[in-house]
């Protein structure tokens, strides 16, 4: 009757059996199935101008150019706005002047009233002296 | 007897992606006799241990990138293969015969052109067969490749106590088919 009786178990003998050059081969045979692995290729990458060497050449002088029409266009507003006061100032004074004449008789004092002929003098860069040879020369 | 670099070489070649395929393929020149040993005591039949330790490899390579060294090579590649042969017993193990699963297992050893053994050989392998999975690893392991519990916890990444539980069950279930099977 066979027992088992694994402590008597005599390591080495073993029954089962490989076919003849399976180790020899069986590396290659497995590398096979292993594919190659490819160099990575590098794809040429499109740039848009803007990133472009040529742009970045030329980057340069467009910003010499923007800087230059800034400046030049600062300067135009700078004297528009002092045109446009001026002439808001001549207007203004005009005005004054005009209103000051249709309130020559309802000045509260002379002293008002000379004060407005005398603004208006100064604006005309005339004094009274002319004003005078004015009126005697109409007389 | 080839020579073939350490474990350390190894290990330092197959991180150089230039030289990763050579030394991979030395690594299994270097390993595949032990492997196959390990993975046929457990699943039998030499065409299923041809498939298993192929996969074994090519999961190996897989995870070469992941292997940071820690265990040693040979423990890691053990691991793998101890891995492929339970999963393929569980896939195998489920496509038996319902009716008579010891018929079915007993007629894959006598058919077995790759198996030289003796009635006594004959006999310890079918009570193996018969055996579940996991006892069928433990004790091949530990019968047949005279592994320590030490090693074979490293390679199955269990305790060696439920080790030793699993080798002694083993051992009761094939006393018992030898007195059955008298």
């Amino acid at each position: 009757m066979d027992k088992f009786n694994s402590d008597n178990h005599t390591f080495g003998r073993d029954p089962f059996k490989v076919p003849e050059g399976y180790f020899d081969n069986f590396a290659s045979r497995l590398m096979e199935r292993i594919p190659q692995e490819q160099p990575s290729v590098e794809l040429p990458c499109k740039v848009s101008w803007w990133r472009s060497e040529k742009f970045a050449k030329v980057k340069p002088y467009l910003y010499l150019a923007a800087t230059f029409c800034g400046f030049y266009f600062g300067m135009w507003v700078y004297n528009y706005q002092k045109n446009l006061y001026a002439e808001r100032n001549k207007v203004a004074a005009v005005e004054h002047v005009n209103d000051s004449e249709r309130t020559i008789g309802s000045a509260d004092t002379q002293d008002d009233y000379d004060d407005y002929v005398n603004d208006a003098c100064d604006y005309m860069m005339t004094d009274s002296h002319d004003i005078i040879a004015c009126l005697v020369e109409n007389e | 007897m080839a020579q073939y670099p350490s474990d350390k070489d190894l290990v330092i070649m197959l991180k150089d992606p230039a030289m990763r395929r050579k030394a991979f393929e030395q690594m299994v020149a270097k390993y595949s006799s032990r492997l196959y040993w390990q993975i046929r005591h457990v699943v039998v039949y030499h065409d299923d241990a041809d498939d298993v330790l192929q996969n074994t490899f090519l999961k190996a390579w897989g995870g070469l990138d992941t292997f940071r060294g820690e265990a040693m090579l040979s423990t890691w590649l053990y691991r793998i293969a101890a891995n492929e042969s339970f999963a393929f017993l569980q896939r195998k193990n489920d496509t038996l015969s319902l009716d008579d699963p010891e018929a079915a297992v007993g007629g894959m050893v006598d058919n077995d052109p790759y198996f030289d053994g003796d009635e006594a050989d004959n006999k310890l392998k079918r009570a193996v067969l018969a055996l579940p999975p996991r006892q069928r690893m433990v004790f091949s392991m530990k019968y047949y490749d005279g592994l320590k519990y030490e090693e074979m916890a490293r390679r199955l990444e269990t305790s060696e106590g439920s080790l030793k539980a699993s080798y002694h069950i083993a051992v009761k279930k094939i006393e018992e088919f030898f007195r059955d099977n008298d």
